[in-house]
């Protein structure tokens, strides 16, 4: 096992240098710097000023010296400096700190709720259900990030802020919630799970849901009253935010402030909540089908099984060894995959990293990112490799 | 009463292009040291039968008639009642054994799960019993084998643990769906002499499911032969093989290759009907060689012949009778 | 040995007729087959309906369209939607409904010129991988391996950036020209086992040539998951398109794509927000009609989906 990893990642070490170079050639040919630009269309621009901008961007040394100067020092862990002499390994460390916050939350929350929807869609094909999530995957998957954030921060979030600030109800909306959430658990629960056929369960749920939707009516009706205002006086700034990843100032004190980060995640992570779950649900349903019109599967009923243990432990098991490796692979594109969502949200992450970078054509900046994002993609590559073979005892790795 | 009787089976799915009527009238019955042979071609409805019996067929599946177990209708027990009866007092073993057991799991693993979903005994227990199973259908170095995975096993040992599995709980009856289909010659004999050693051993009744006639010479005492979702001919194996009554089967033993016969093989001209929208009359008539009339018209019934207990569903059993029926293909042939 | 292999040339006519006429027949029973299961995928059958009048819209509109989409009125700034302008206008008085149907026409013509070129290299250089296996597969996958290794909306974004002044058509060109490996990857795949299939040693044994086998044996047997992966990718570089041009980097004034009106309309959501909804509405249509086609080809094509209906 370690002998393949160590010899996976040998592989593919031409293959970074080779990106490398072809990247430090594209970013050469962007042009000179902005910064540098800006200086020179100065009109009282001093000639000793753009020297020492040129020097720093080395602009005269030939690019096969650039170059080497400066791989020698990245595989070093060096960065260098940007424009403004700071270092970017610091500054790119910032951006996937705040990245990775947004990502793997939003990355888990989807992976789950694309399994779960998936899941149940293909046990149900063909049920209002599976139509429904079907749809809903389609739609998720057909609209660009940047109308979907731009969406739910516009649409959504800052009309629930105005209404926060003032949330009243009128009689006929609450009615309609009301009337909807008892739909929706009868529809739940109307339809036969198809985990088992005790009727037991059925009624279970039907009560439960029952009782949460009453308690909620209540809990609306009395506290809120019916033009409710609990939010009135308290929160006079709006509660999910749509700029940032954190408060300017950040209150000190630990469970405020995760509850600080927590309305600034909310806009992002929906966005790519939404986006994700379409895609994991969709092959989490074609997977879950594939395995359950399998020959074990019929061996498995066959034994008498119960059906829930032969979509659980037969099924199920088998259909998340594809999954797996999708997920896998798709962390290694996470720390470049938010790059819109970050810019609606206005996130100073690795997008906002790169997307400066690149409006101000500073080379360190840019290699640096593409280099990280590259050894992410090779990483977890690797990972996902070696994932397969553990959930698979087919598969060995040498 | 016997061990197994299947009643008036009928069984149709609903699909985009129509009802499909897989299976249609199926009556037989098994009883305990019997193999009933049931021989057709792919879609002849002997595997949905065999399915129905197991209750494996998918909840789209319109199952009317009835399956008696021991004199239960098991067609009429609730999902959990019915669960009791598969796995453990039938079991029942499939046609391509590459792909019958679970990739992720260990035989004993899968052994283990069999014998324990019908029996509350420890793990431990489960484990010896599936070293012991696979002692039982000839896998040497059971101990070891059984932490093996199926990938490790060839197709013919992975169909052993299958009959293994089908026999984890000493069931009465084992219905065996093609068992040597996807298996090479030499391997289809062992499986074959271990499905009968265990017979013999245990004296269950056994649902032989094939196209291979040969299979049915060797192993069955009674037989059905199926075409069109219906059975055409029912008796024992001799008096089918030596003196059928339907001209179906006729056909069947006329297209088996015989050492030192000269000349063409005999073949059945043409193709089984589609099961959707089914025309009146007999089902073979589009491929028969006597078809008159009546054939096209009338769908005759499942009665005796000139011999009582075999039957046979044709309008014209009568011409059949000392004829040798298999050149009346080669005649057609030749015509 | 030679002799036994009967020569194509030396049996001029009559077997050859003979195959093509049954490949023929076949083929055309198939393709019946799958445009039959295609046209019970409603949702498809009415997404291509949608699609073929949108771009007719898109395509022609223009020309009977009383507005174009580029000149100024000062007197018609900012206009909400109205019977003279369904679409509204901009800031500057351009009309919202010419803009839409030039962005469209754009838009398409974008997804199309990446779809094509992602098809052709993809096929070529997986077919290429998959048949003659060996170095040529390892050099050929290497590369892929290192085009995947950098994602491609950034690689698209730093090339853009290079080009400033660079036609509309470098888009949909560097996207298609960095879009093929997974292309690549199914028809490698396709191809590996298709040239393990007994008809394909049939083939060989009677001494048909590689490049008889390859198009004529083997890429038929592609056409469903190729044409499939063609129209996935056809609504991928839509979104795309918006998401590179949303960062400045792609489509650019005075050339229209939906990605543009979309960067441009959306800060204006308050004020004026029918510069955000009409091509945020034209961008989803479109994308969702093509992925609907996608699903019902797929279901066409694939042979399982025959399965029974509950």
């Amino acid at each position: 096992m370690l002998q393949f990893i160590a010899r996976r990642l040998l592989i593919t070490i031409p293959i970074l240098f080779l990106a490398s170079i072809i990247t430090f050639l594209l970013v050469a040919k962007l042009g000179i710097p902005q910064q540098l630009e800006n200086a020179m269309s100065k009109p009282n621009a001093s000639p000793a000023a753009i020297r020492s901008l040129r020097n720093q961007f080395e602009l005269d040394t030939p690019l096969f010296t650039r170059y080497t100067n400066w791989i020698s020092h990245f595989v070093r862990g060096d960065f260098g400096l940007d424009g403004q002499r700071t270092n970017v390994r610091s500054d790119i460390w910032r951006a996937i700190q705040v990245t990775l916050r947004l990502l793997v939350f939003a990355q888990i929350m989807s992976v789950l709720l694309g399994i779960a929807v998936g899941l149940v869609s293909a046990i149900r094909q063909y049920t209002a259900f599976d139509y429904i999530t079907t749809g809903a995957a389609f739609l998720f998957f057909s609209i660009p990030t940047a109308v979907l954030a731009g969406f739910l921060k516009v649409y959504g979030i800052v009309e629930f802020n105005r209404w926060a600030r003032h949330p009243t109800m009128s009689q006929a909306v609450l009615v309609a919630l009301l009337v909807i959430g008892a739909l929706c658990g009868l529809a739940l629960t109307k339809n036969r799970l198809r985990f088992s056929d005790r009727p037991q369960p059925k009624k279970l749920l039907l009560g439960v849901s029952a009782g949460i939707g009453i308690a909620l009516g209540f809990i609306i009706v009395f506290k809120l009253g019916w033009d409710g205002n609990i939010y009135r006086k308290r929160n006079p700034k709006p509660l999910i935010a749509t700029i940032g990843q954190a408060s300017d100032r950040p209150p000190a004190e630990f469970f405020s402030r995760m509850l600080d980060y927590f309305w600034h995640l909310l806009g992002p992570s929906l966005t790519l909540i939404l986006v994700g779950f379409a895609g994991y649900s969709r092959y989490m349903r074609a997977s879950m089908l594939d395995t359950l019109s399998s020959d074990y599967v019929r061996t498995a009923r066959s034994k008498g099984v119960s059906e829930g243990k032969v979509i659980f432990k037969h099924a199920f098991r088998n259909a998340l060894i594809p999954l797996t490796t999708a997920v896998a692979l798709d962390f290694g594109a996470l720390l470049s995959g938010a790059i819109i969502t970050e810019r609606i949200f206005s996130w100073k992450g690795m997008g906002t990293f790169f997307s400066e970078a690149l409006n101000l054509r500073e080379p360190k900046p840019l290699m640096a990112f593409v280099m990280i994002t590259a050894v992410m993609v090779v990483l977890f590559n690797v990972v996902a490799d070696v994932l397969y073979a553990r959930l698979d005892p087919r598969i060995r790795l040498d | 009463m016997s061990l197994l009787e299947v009643k008036n089976l009928c069984v149709s799915f609903p699909t985009e292009d129509g009802v499909v009527e897989a299976v249609r009238n199926v009556s037989f019955s098994v009883d305990r040291g019997d193999v009933l042979g049931i021989v057709g071609e792919s879609g002849s409805g002997k595997s949905v039968t065999s399915m129905a019996v197991m209750g494996l067929l998918p909840r789209s599946a319109r199952i009317t008639g009835q399956v008696l177990y021991d004199g239960v209708d098991i067609l009429k027990l609730e999902q959990k009642q019915r669960g009791a009866y598969r796995g453990n007092r039938m079991g029942m073993i499939f046609q391509d054994p590459m792909t019958s057991l679970n990739p992720v799991y260990t035989i004993g693993w899968q052994l283990s799960e069999a014998v324990r979903t019908h029996n509350n005994i420890s793990k431990k227990a489960a484990k010896a019993r599936a070293v012991e199973l696979l002692a039982l259908v000839g896998i040497p170095q059971s101990s070891k084998r059984v932490d093996a995975f199926p990938h490790e096993f060839s197709g013919g040992m992975r169909q052993r643990v299958m009959i293994a599995m089908a026999m984890a709980n000493n069931p009465d009856l084992l219905i065996a769906d093609e068992p040597t289909t996807a298996l090479d010659v030499t391997v289809q004999a062992q499986i074959l002499e271990t499905l009968e050693r265990i017979q013999a051993e245990s004296g269950i009744g056994i649902i032989l499911i094939t196209h291979d006639l040969g299979v049915v010479a060797g192993m069955s005492d009674r037989m059905l032969v199926m075409y069109a979702g219906s059975v055409v001919e029912d008796g024992t194996v001799d008096e089918i093989f030596y003196e059928p009554r339907m001209p179906y089967t006729a056909g069947l033993l006329g297209a088996i290759p015989r050492a030192g016969a000269a000349g063409r093989l005999n073949q059945i001209k043409g193709t089984t009907p589609s099961l959707i929208n089914l025309k009146p009359g007999c089902k073979f008539s589009g491929r028969c060689p006597l078809v008159v009339d009546v054939c096209q018209q009338t769908e005759p019934e499942l009665v005796p012949t000139d011999q009582p207990a075999h039957l046979a569903r044709c309008h014209r059993t009568k011409d059949l009778i000392g004829v040798d029926a298999s050149a009346m293909f080669l005649q057609e042939t030749a015509g | 040995m030679t002799d036994i292999v009967p020569d194509k040339e030396s049996v001029p006519g009559a077997t050859v007729a003979l195959d093509e006429r049954e490949f023929t027949i076949e083929a055309r029973a198939q393709w019946k087959t799958i445009i039959r299961r295609f046209l019970r995928h409603r949702l498809a059958v009415v997404s291509l309906v949608l699609l073929v009048l949108i771009t007719i819209w898109a395509f022609f509109g223009p020309i009977f369209w009383k507005y174009d989409y580029f000149s100024l009125n000062t007197k018609q700034k900012s206009l909400s939607p109205s019977w003279d302008h369904p679409f509204g206008t901009d800031d500057l008085g351009k009309d919202g409904f010419s803009r839409i149907m030039r962005g469209t026409q754009r838009s398409l013509e974008i997804a199309i010129i990446v779809s094509i070129i992602t098809t052709l290299m993809g096929v070529t250089i997986g077919a290429l991988a998959g048949f003659y296996r060996g170095w040529v597969d390892s050099i050929l996958m290497r590369f892929t391996d290192l085009i995947l290794v950098i994602p491609l909306l950034v690689l698209v974004a730093v090339l853009s950036a290079g080009v400033p002044k660079a036609p509309w058509y470098t888009i949909p060109v560097l996207l298609g020209i960095f879009g093929w490996p997974l292309m690549a990857r199914i028809a490698r795949g396709e191809f590996l086992s298709l040239r393990e299939k007994e008809f394909v040693e049939a083939a060989r044994a009677l001494g048909v040539g590689n490049r008889r086998i390859i198009f004529k044996h083997i890429l038929p047997n592609l056409a469903g998951p190729i044409i499939v992966n063609a129209t996935l990718t056809v609504s991928g570089a839509i979104l795309l398109e918006t998401a590179l041009t949303f960062l400045g980097l792609g489509i650019r004034e005075p050339e229209v794509s939906l990605g543009l009106l979309i960067q441009k309309g959306l800060p204006a959501y308050s004020t004026r927000p029918w510069l955000f909804w009409f091509p945020a509405m034209a961008i989803v249509l479109v994308s969702l009609c093509v992925n609907f086609i996608g699903d019902g080809l797929r279901d066409a094509f694939d042979p399982k989906q025959n399965r029974v209906r509950a």
